[in-house]
This record gives C-alpha cells, structure tokens and sequence, in this order.
C-alpha cells in the first residue's frame, strides 16, 4: 500500500513468500476436526490412572442413508481410554480417531462419583491450563461413572454434551445449583473449600437424562451427595436458583392440612457471620418474593388477614429446606455455604486461628437461618373448588 | 524532529495506549504480594503514577519548543547529556522489545499457539516499523481510531463481566498493613510512569499548558484502566485466583458472559488490545528512531525506524526466554527498579542538577545557557 | 507554446495584446491564408468576406468552422446586421468599435489579438470577424455542439431532492451551479487543459469562504498540468495528475454528478474543479467519511439518516471483513462459534474439496467475474448472466458439494453490503480489498484480519487531501464536526464549518435557528 522503491517491494514479496510458504500452523478447517461436547472423568482400573471419556461429535459423518445422500444429523461417538494423566488418556483416545479432537467447545465436564470421592485434584490442572478449556464450561458429577452414564444416555441423546448444557439451566431453576468450572476451582481454593456440584443420572425408568442431586465437595473430594430438598436449601442459602423455583409449603388450618406450591421470585441471599467471644457464628438469610400458584385443602387465604398464613407457609418451606441442608453440610462437615470465606473476609485475624480446625468447628458451629418474604400474587381464582374432607 | 503538530487528546491517546499492556501485566503480581489488599495496591499505584509523572514533568524543558534531547544535553553537559541520551535510547529500545514480547506472549498463549513466536513478532514488527516511519502526526492519528475500538471492548468487558463479580472479594482490606499493597503497587507505577514519555514530543504540541494536561490526563486514565481491571479481576476470582493465572487479563476476558454468541468472542476482546499495545510499540520505535538521528545529528529519523524495529524484535526474543520468566520479571523481579531509574531517579537528578546550575547562576558563576530564566 | 495563464475575467474590454503568439496581419486575404494553411485539408472551416458600409466600404472577412456552430444564429445575429449595415460610414480605425457597439446583434463577444487566439477561437466553434487593416478579431459566440439534457444522474439516484444532474457541457454545468450560489463571490477561473484537447477546466470557490492556501494549492497543481499532457478526456485524468496521494488506493478527491452537492461542498468551503466533457464534478479537500455519505441523506430526517449511515458504516465492515471473519472464524478460532451453529456449519462443509479460505477466494472472485459481466453487458443481456450466475454459483455448486452453502450466504451479504457505499469508485476499492485481507486472515486468522486492519487504518490515517487529514473528524478527533459530519444533526444545529478544512469564514449561520413557540411575553410572529 506504501509507495515503494523496487527493492523494498522485492523485500515484502520474499517476506509475503516466505509466510506462504511456511504456510499457516494454526489453521485447521472445522472438516478436520471432531468437537468434543463431553468430557467424562473416571478413575482407571490401575490405581491413580485416569480413564478419559469424551463424547465426539462428527458432523454428518457416519449416517449416510441408502439414498446416499449423507444424513442431516450428526452422530456421536463415545470413545474411552486410560492413561496416567488426563492429556496422555486423550492422547490415546486420538488415536483412534481419525480427526483432530477439538476441546474448544466443550459443554460440560463430567466427573464420575468414584473419582470424584478418591479426588480430582489430579484432573484439574490441565484443564486450568490448556487454553481450549473455557472457565465459563458446565462442569457436574455422574453417578457412578462418567463413562457408563454418557454411553447409557448416548443412545437417547444425540449431542448429549448440548442436553446437559441445557439441563444445567432447567436444574437451576427448579432447585439445583448448578456450578461454572471457573467458580467451581475458586471455591474449592478458598477458606472453607466447599463447593458443590450437579449430580447427572440416568433414570432406570424410562432413560431419561435426570439431576437427582448435589455433590458437596470439600477440597478435591466428593464427601456427599445433598438430595432433592437438601439441594433446594443449598440453592436458596447460595442465592443461586435461578425464577421458577417452586416449592410445596404445608400448613394446618383448622384441623385440615393444606399444601400450597410457591413460585419463588427475586430471591437474594447472604451470608451474615459475627464473632461472639471468639465463636463463630453465621446467619444464612435469604429474602425472596412468591406466588401461590397451587392450593390444595383450606379455604379463601386471599384475604388481608389470612395473607400471613400463605407467608409463613412460603417462609417455612423455605426454612425447612435450607435447615435440611445445613445439617447435611455440618454432618458432612462441608462448608458447601462458603462460611469460611466470609469469616476470612470479615475477621482475617481471627480467621487465622480457626483455620486450622475449620471443618469441626464448623460442624459445631451455630447457623441461624432467617428468612423473610412477601407474597405477591395468588393467581386467578380465590380458594379450592373442593376442601378436602369434605363434600369431595 | 519532523513537521508535525499533534492535539491534546491524540498525545492522549498515544500514552494511555502505550501503557495498556503495563496495565494488564502486572495485577498478577498485585495480587501475590498485596492479597485481597490488591486494589487497594491499584489504587495506590494510580495516585503514585500520578506522582512520579508531576515529576517528570517538572524536570522537562523550560521552552517549550526544546526537545528532551537537547535539554538532557543542556543540562547535563555536552559529554553526559550524550551519556544520557544513549541510555534513554537503550531503554526505548527495551521497553519497546518487552511490548513486543508483551504481544508476542498475548497472541500465543490466547489466540495462536501453534505459530512459532517469530512470525508472529514480524507480524506485528512490520507494520509497526511502517507506521513509526510514516510520523508522530500517523500514529496519533491511529491511536484515536483504535482508542475507540479499545474502549468499546472495554466496555463490553465491564458490561458482560459486572453481574459476576462478588465485591466480598474485596475483603478482607488492609488486613497486613499498608506494606503488602505499597510493594504490590511498584510494577504498576513503573508502568504507568512510561506514560511521561509524552514529553519527548511536547513540542509538537501547541503549548506547555496542553502538554501538562495531556500527560497528566493520559495518567490519570491509565491509573483508572488499572483500577478498574484490578477490581475486576479480583472481584471474579478472588485474590487467590489472580495469583495463579499467569495472564490474568486473559482469564478476564475469556470470563466474559453475554449471551450465548458474545461469550466467546474473548479473541476480539483481545484484538482490540493487541491494537492500543501495537501503538505503544510504534510510540516506542519512534523515539528511538528520533534518538538514534539526534544522536547522529541529523534531521531524518525515517531511516532509523526499520533498524530499530528490528533490534527491538530481536531484543525480544534475546532478553527473555519465556512467558513465565516474563511474568515473573514484570510482576515481582527488577523490571520495576529498571523503569524507574529512568522514569523517577533521573528526572529527579535533572531537577537537582537545574536548580545546582540556578544557583550558581544566581551567585555569579556560568549556568549552562539560558537557564537562569526558567520559570518553576 | 507557453503554457496559458489562467483567464481571470470574463468581461470583454479590449485587453493589451498578449504576450507571445504571432499578431494578427492587417490583411484579410493574409490571415485567411495563415489560417488555412494551418489546418490544412479539412472541409469544415470555412471563410465568408462581407463588405460593410457600401460598395467602398470595409472588407470583413468571417472564418468559423461549421461543425461547431449554429448556422441560424450566425445569420441572425452576426451576417444579418454586418449586411443591413447598409452605407452607413465605417472606417480601418473605428470598425472594431463600430461592429462591437452598433452592428453585431450577438451577445458574447470577444477580441483575439493574434494568430493563435484566432486558431483556438474557431476551434471552440466561435465566429472570427476580422476587419480588414486591423490588429484584432472580433469573436462572437455562436457555437452550438450536441448536447444531452439536464436528466436524473442515474448513478446518484436519491429518492426526494433535486433531480438535475450535470451533463457534457462545461457552460450548462456553471449554469446550474450558478442557478443554486447566486452571489458575486462565487469564482470560477478556467484553464484550458491539454496540448491537442484544449480542454476547458474551470476551478469553482467561493471567495471568503473557502481557504485561500487551499485554492491557490489546487490552482497550482491545475496549472502544473497545463499543455504538458497530450489531452484530457475525462475529469478522472484530472484527479490522477492533482491528487496529494497517487500510489494510494483511496480516492482523496471527491466527484459528484449532483449540483446541490457541489453547491454544498463549495459552501462549505471546497472548491470544485468542472471539465468541460465530463459530467462529473470534483470537489476537494474530502474525507474518508463523505464517500458514504450521499445526497439524499439531507433529504431525510436527522435520525434516519443516523440510521442510514450506521447501516452503510456497518456494511463497510461487512464488505471488507465478513469474508476473513467467515475464514479466521471456520479455519482457525472454532470455538467462538456457537456450538449449534458449528454444527450445521461443519455439515455444510463435509466433503467440500476446497479449505475454507480456497472457496472464499473462488467464490468471491466468482462473484466480481459475474458483477464485471454484468456492467459491461447490454441491459438485455444482463439478466442471462445473472441466471448463470443463480444457477451454476448458488445452486449447482452446493448441491455438487463444491461449494458449502454457508459461503454463499457470506458471498451474498458481502455482495449486497458492498453496493450500499454511495460513491461508486470507493465501492470497487472497497471490494478490491477484501482480497489482501482475506489472503492475511488465510494465513494466520483472526490476528491476520487485525494485521491488515492495522495496515489499513495505518495507511487511511497518513493520507491527506489537499492538507486536511482524510480521516477527519474521527482522527484527528473533533467531536463538533462528527456531530455535523458523520451523524448529521439537524440544519438548526450543525455549528460552524468544519474547522479541518481552513474555512475562512467559519461562520455558518446565527444561532437560535431551532424552531419553537414563542415564548410567553415574546412577540408571537407572524403566526
């Protein structure tokens, strides 16, 4: 583009040559290469080796029907291989895989339970360092194995990779927490290192792809699973569940049980620690704003004096939840609420002392729940058709 | 030493992009030394920067139309004003290399890491050594495009990345004392005192006054960018999680969540910074091209640039062996203490040694020139 | 011959004669002869010697050439009154004074004072009337070429506004020029352009307004031109022998068909430089912004036409990147790609024989093949070869497996962008460069498009037109006038002139302009 003398153009085509000529090492087309969706994490079958499980999608590849025309859908394959650290098993794995394995638009990494007990600190790191890795990828435990739930699912699901990434999203609202890798690490570094995870199954039944639960971990380890209502609690202390959490409050009216289910809306919560005499001490309160979507038994409570009744059935619900899962944490010993970052956050000092025995004392330690909400809406019609009991 | 005549907002434009790499480098080292203190330490090095550059500005030349050189010259004899003027040019020819290894690192560790390191330094050798040759008036004029380019990624980072920060991160503050942060921050004002480097072309600007506000102004600014990433980056991964990343700016912008489509555009992102740290390169080519041909007393610097540019390639690949060595260098090694031997310690020299030979004026002995008529 | 200087004044006094050029003999049958003899055998000059003032009187002799003139008028309003002069007295001293004042009835007339004057005077289709015994000609104006109408520029339609555009004739040009900038300050100097061509170049400004350094820059490189140059054609000859930057891709000079456009540039202190056979004006100094900008956009409201220049902006992008961003994106950086849209995009590509960046060169050098096709085609024939071009590229290609259909997608839109760019020449540069870029990004993706986007902001920000930085207002940046420029505020609010082309007068109009109600206590008008 410059005015240049005959040399200097000379120059710039020997340099422009010499560029093409050595042509161009990053570039791969996107026909040459296989996109991985899913990552499975198990434990190999020698102790501390790795089985990798990686879920490959060759687009249009193999599902040429007989007009020939080459089908419209992509196919998966599901390929497993051992190795002593997670690079070496994918190592193996490309070798029987005829295109270039592509990490970079991975949606999830699955972590089987039984590594995920022994410890997954050794998967870690090469996922922190490799640049395909994104810290924004879902990240979840299988049951059992990674490997036996992708290949079980991989019949239902054609990009299982994309479902899961999905089904984090449907987990969150309806009351699981759902953990990006990014934050996911965070935690696990952190004072108290407590960090949870969504649990990914199979359902014997009908083989559907399934959340049944949260995996609490404490540093690298899996020390439990939470279940459902354990995991609600852990998503409303965490202030995480995302609109559309609903939730069953029950309550006695006049000698006639009532169930109600909530939609929760706006929910914001935190995490209130103090020192009392050197004792730690922490309040989980949680404020969130619902709708009665759903009556079952009782009568008119949308009145200005029985309002409060559908409140506290919203609020208890809410309590009972998040107490179920405290207790869980403190007997696991699983500081899943990240008390410990906010202690260290608020009294670095005194942090300092507790550090070192920071699992028991949390599992002694007092946490107050407090919970507070209004009720917005009830709907469209005023009270049941039927009471139950009664002319039913 | 060309025809030329820049604005206030293009001298502007040139320093802050010059220094954005410095920025983005150092809050690693930050976060090792300071802890969860580490934005206090940005906001310390802001203050600082702003400080360090005052005094560079009271040490330049007391005419407006004077080039440093000349002044270096003026004040410190014929024979250590050469002496000084060598090592300014030695250390442009530094700082330039470590820019370009800065973007060397950048592109391959985020964008192409097959690509040998080279190539990728010619790449953007090239059209550094054209751009420095074409004059201060071209690169101003580049800057504010690409400013504004920078400034939209930037904000589209703020934006997408603001949700997800928990400013508990910021606690616990100041809990080891003022000393951590203090330290942490060096790096930084290192960095941030190249801004000062603005008054080798004052007088291509209009008057002393806009020179001051340029300078200042770029620091100012500079300081904010490193505040605010600092904030950032410590409020998405916690002073723990800075520490680790090797780059974190990288780490920031590929945390960038909008959406579905925008989230992975962490390449762009970086493209738009890979541009201002092009600029600083060229800023940097240039005056140790304007150096070199005043210290071979002649006009032309033009046929300097393409030498330069590549001395500063091979210097970056020379001086430093890897990333690592890099980060280590900037964020906690000598690379603050070489900065600011020529950004802080002589400009403080000059301003002893002017007010040495102003006194001596006053009592009758020969000052160098004119300079008994300068004006604080 | 020297080369002329330029004519400054239109009123015909008699001028002192000028320097240099042979004097005109006071024979009739002298000069006949010269003239004749200069331009040899040609059947179209011819001479006619009147007698004026009775039997003894005055000899006049009359050369024109007949191609060029009106042969009614010349008998209206030239031989008609030489013959009804009748006996009336007329003598060898006076009969210049005589035929101008009181015999010819035509209503420009000019003097030439030597052979040479007479040569070019004919040549531009006038009558030469040459009293016998004197040392000048009296020229009268009757020429008459073929010429177009005043029609709608077809390359620079608008929807609502004026809709005149310049045609062949330098004289019809100033005429609507003139029409729109009825002041005594408006100036227009000519030159006559070219050795053999002799081609009338006319420099338009308006004095106290546009700078005078500029002008006087723009006058010099007019008159370094001069004869040196065998002849000039079409008024692009121009732009290549005057513009600052030659090597450049870009356009620093700006053309235009429209005259309100003209007349708005001069107002904005351009100048504007017409050549005579050419219906395209030149206007300068320019930036790089107003070749997106279009006549039409003051015909639309302040916002729509924000609108439309966003869109043009954006399509600039789409025209010089989408092609890269499409290579870097499929061939390099996979993971920004949303996963679904990777997907179908993989599917598209499987078993395409060509690496990505292969099928963009060569569908993209299909489509300028067709494009270049098309332009130079008949009307008629046209829409065959964009059938051909449908049929092989769009369908036969993808359906081959040649070709993934994504590609013809990002073709089409590159296509269709490319045409929004209002000015026509920078549109073909635009689409030119697209290549280099795709060839950069071929090699090393995403930091290829940024390499070359640097070279070119690099390369866009050193130009210059005529002094004023061809990226203003961006770069250097004035926020004033990008208001005025590029986002078009409305009339009441657009300030002064733009300060990066050294008007001399850089007031534009008073402040106050935005209409309102009055207020209370206030005067309500006339409303």
């Amino acid at each position: 583009m410059m005015p240049a003398s005959g040399q200097r153009r000379l120059l710039c085509t020997l340099l422009l040559a010499a560029f093409v000529a050595t042509g161009c090492w990053d570039r791969v087309s996107v026909d040459e290469v296989v996109i991985v969706l899913t990552l499975g994490l198990d434990a190999g079958s020698e102790p501390d080796t790795f089985k990798v499980t990686l879920e490959m999608v060759n687009p249009g590849g193999s599902t040429s029907t007989e007009t020939g025309e080459v089908g419209s859908l992509p196919s998966a394959v599901i390929i497993s291989r051992e190795g002593r650290t997670v690079l070496e098993a994918i190592q193996a794995i490309q070798r029987s895989v005829d295109r270039t394995i592509f990490l970079g638009q991975l949606q999830i990494v699955l972590y089987g339970e039984e590594l995920a007990r022994q410890g997954i600190a050794g998967t870690l790191d090469h996922l922190q360092r490799h640049g395909q890795f994104r810290r924004t990828m879902n990240i979840g435990v299988a049951r059992e194995s990674a490997e036996s739930v992708m290949r079980s699912l991989s019949e239902t699901f054609i990009t299982l990779g994309l479902s899961l990434d999905a089904l984090t999203i449907q987990a969150q609202r309806t009351g699981f927490v759902a953990t990006l890798f990014g934050d996911f690490i965070q935690y696990l570094v952190e004072p108290g290192s407590g960090a949870v995870l969504p649990v990914f199954d199979s359902n014997e039944a009908d083989g559907s792809l399934t959340v049944v639960g949260t995996a609490a971990f404490h540093a690298d380890r899996l020390v439990g699973i939470f279940n459902t209502e354990e995991s609600t609690g852990v998503a409303l202390a965490l202030g995480v569940s995302g609109p559309g959490l609903v939730l069953v409050g029950e309550a006695d009216w006049e000698g006639e049980q009532v169930l109600a289910s909530f939609g929760l809306r706006r929910i914001r919560s935190k995490v209130d620690v103090r020192l009392e005499d050197g004792e730690p001490k922490a309040a989980i309160e949680v404020r969130f704003e619902g709708v009665l979507a759903e009556q079952i038994g009782g009568g008119n409570f949308t009145t200005e004096r029985d309002w409060s009744i559908l409140e506290s059935m919203q609020e208890q619900a809410v309590v009972n939840a998040i107490r179920a899962a405290v207790e869980k944490a403190q007997e696991w010993k699983v500081d899943v609420f990240r008390i410990g970052s906010r202690l260290e956050q608020r009294f670095p000092h005194a942090w300092k002392q507790l550090e070192e025995n920071w699992r028991d004392t949390f599992a002694e330690m007092e946490i107050e729940v407090r919970v507070e909400s209004h009720l917005l809406e009830t709907g469209l019609i005023k009270e049941p058709l039927f009471r139950k009991g009664r002319d039913g | 030493m060309e025809k030329a005549k820049i604005s206030t907002g293009g001298l502007i434009s040139i320093l802050w992009a010059s220094h954005i790499l410095g920025t983005i480098f150092p809050i690693a080292g930050m976060a090792a030394i300071a802890k969860s203190s580490a934005w206090v330490s940005s906001l310390i090095a802001a203050a600082l920067g702003l400080l360090v550059v005052w005094v560079w500005l009271a040490a330049r030349p007391a005419d407006h139309q004077t080039f440093m050189a000349d002044w270096l010259c003026r004040i410190c004899g014929p024979f250590f004003g050469v002496a000084v003027n060598v090592l300014y040019l030695l250390f442009f020819l530094v700082m330039c290399g470590i820019t370009m290894r800065h973007i060397m690192e950048l592109v391959s560790t985020a964008v192409l890491p097959k690509t040998p390191n080279v190539v990728i330094l010619v790449l953007f050798a090239v059209p550094g050594g054209i751009a420095a040759r074409l004059g201060i008036e071209v690169i101003t004029r580049s800057a504010q495009v690409y400013i504004g380019f920078s400034l939209i990624s930037f904000l589209i980072l703020v934006v997408g990345i603001s949700p997800y920060i928990h400013l508990e991160n910021l606690l616990p503050v100041l809990n080891e004392g003022l000393r951590p942060p203090l330290v942490g921050a060096v790096p930084s004002v290192a960095s941030l005192s190249l801004t000062g480097l603005g008054i080798w072309v004052a007088p291509y600007l209009d008057d002393r006054r806009s020179m001051e506000r340029a300078v200042l102004t770029a620091t100012a600014i500079a300081g904010l960018a490193v505040v605010v990433l600092t904030v950032i980056a410590q409020g998405l991964f916690s002073y723990r999680g800075m520490d680790e990343m090797l780059i974190p700016a990288i780490s920031v912008a590929r945390s960038v969540r909008l959406g579905r489509i925008l989230e992975r555009l962490d390449a762009m992102m970086l493209g738009a910074w890979l541009l201002v740290a092009f600029l600083g390169k060229t800023y940097l080519i240039y005056l140790a091209a304007n150096q070199i041909a005043w210290l071979g007393r002649t006009r032309h610097y033009r046929p300097f640039t393409f030498p330069v540019t590549v001395i500063a390639a091979t210097m970056a690949m020379v001086l430093i062996r890897s990333d690592a060595e890099l980060a280590e260098w900037v964020n906690t090694g000598s690379f603050a203490g070489y900065v600011l031997a020529h950004t802080f310690v002589v400009p403080l020299l000059l301003i002893g040694v002017g007010y040495f030979h102003r006194r001596r004026a006053r009592t009758g002995g020969a000052g160098p020139g004119k300079e008994g008529e300068r004006v604080p | 011959m020297p080369p002329r200087r330029p004519r400054r004044s239109k009123e015909a006094t008699a001028p002192p004669p000028k320097p240099g050029g042979s004097p005109i003999p006071l024979d009739n049958d002298e000069l006949k002869r010269i003239i004749l003899d200069t331009f040899g055998e040609t059947d179209v000059l011819h001479s006619r010697t009147v007698r004026v003032g009775g039997e003894r009187g005055l000899r006049v002799l009359a050369i024109y050439d007949c191609s060029l003139f009106n042969a009614a008028e010349a008998a209206k309003t030239v031989f008609e009154p030489l013959i009804a002069y009748g006996d009336r007295p007329i003598t060898r001293t006076n009969a210049i004074e005589v035929l101008k004042e009181r015999v010819l009835t035509n209503a420009v007339i000019d003097f030439a004072d030597t052979i040479e004057g007479v040569i070019e005077k004919i040549l531009s289709g006038r009558v030469v009337l040459h009293p016998e015994g004197s040392r000048q000609a009296l020229v009268c104006d009757v020429s008459q070429t073929p010429m177009r109408s005043v029609e709608e520029p077809e390359t620079e339609g608008i929807a609502r506004g004026p809709r005149e555009g310049f045609v062949e004739q330098i004289e019809a040009n100033l005429a609507l020029l003139r029409r729109r900038l009825r002041t005594p300050h408006l100036r227009t100097e000519s030159f006559t352009v070219g050795k053999y061509t002799q081609t009338r170049v006319v420099l338009t400004y308006i004095e106290g307004v546009a700078s005078e350094t500029v002008v006087a820059e723009a006058r010099s490189r007019l008159e370094r031109i001069g004869v040196n140059i065998d002849g000039l054609l079409v008024s692009e000859t121009v732009v290549e022998l005057i513009e600052d930057h030659p090597f450049s891709l870009f356009p620093t000079i700006n053309t235009t068909e429209r005259p309100e456009r003209v007349a708005a540039a001069l107002l904005e202190g351009r100048f504007a430089i017409f050549v005579e056979g050419t219906p395209f004006a030149l206007f300068a100094p320019t930036y790089f912004a107003e070749f997106f900008t279009s006549s039409a956009d003051h015909t639309e409201r302040s916002i729509t036409t924000l609108m439309l220049r966003t869109v043009r902006l954006l399509s600039l992008f789409i025209t010089l990147f989408l092609p890269s961003i499409y290579v870097a994106l499929v061939s390099f950086h996979h993971e920004a790609i949303p996963t679904i849209l990777l997907l179908s995009i993989a599917l598209g590509r499987e078993g395409v024989p060509f690496p990505p960046a292969g099928e963009a060169f060569l569908m993209e050098g299909a489509f300028e093949v067709l494009r270049e096709a098309g332009l130079r085609l008949p009307k008629t024939l046209s829409n065959a070869v964009s059938i051909v071009g449908v049929l092989v590229i769009g369908q036969a290609a993808v359906a081959a497996k040649v070709i993934s259909p994504i590609m013809i997608i990002i073709v089409g839109l590159t296509a269709v962008a490319s045409f929004t760019t209002p000015n026509f020449g920078t549109a073909n540069v635009l689409r030119f460069l697209r290549f280099p870029i795709l060839f950069l990004t071929a090699l090393f993706g995403a930091i290829g498009m940024l390499i070359s986007f640097i070279l070119l902001v690099t390369h866009l920000v050193s130009l210059r037109s005529f002094g004023v930085p061809y990226m203003a207002p961006l770069a250097p940046f004035r926020y004033n006038e990008i208001k005025k420029g590029l986002w078009r505020r409305p009339v009441w609010d657009r300030g002064p002139r733009p300060a990066t082309l050294f008007a001399q007068d850089t007031d534009r109009q008073e402040g106050g302009l935005m209409p309102r109600p009055p207020r209370e206590g206030e005067d309500g008008g006339k409303g």
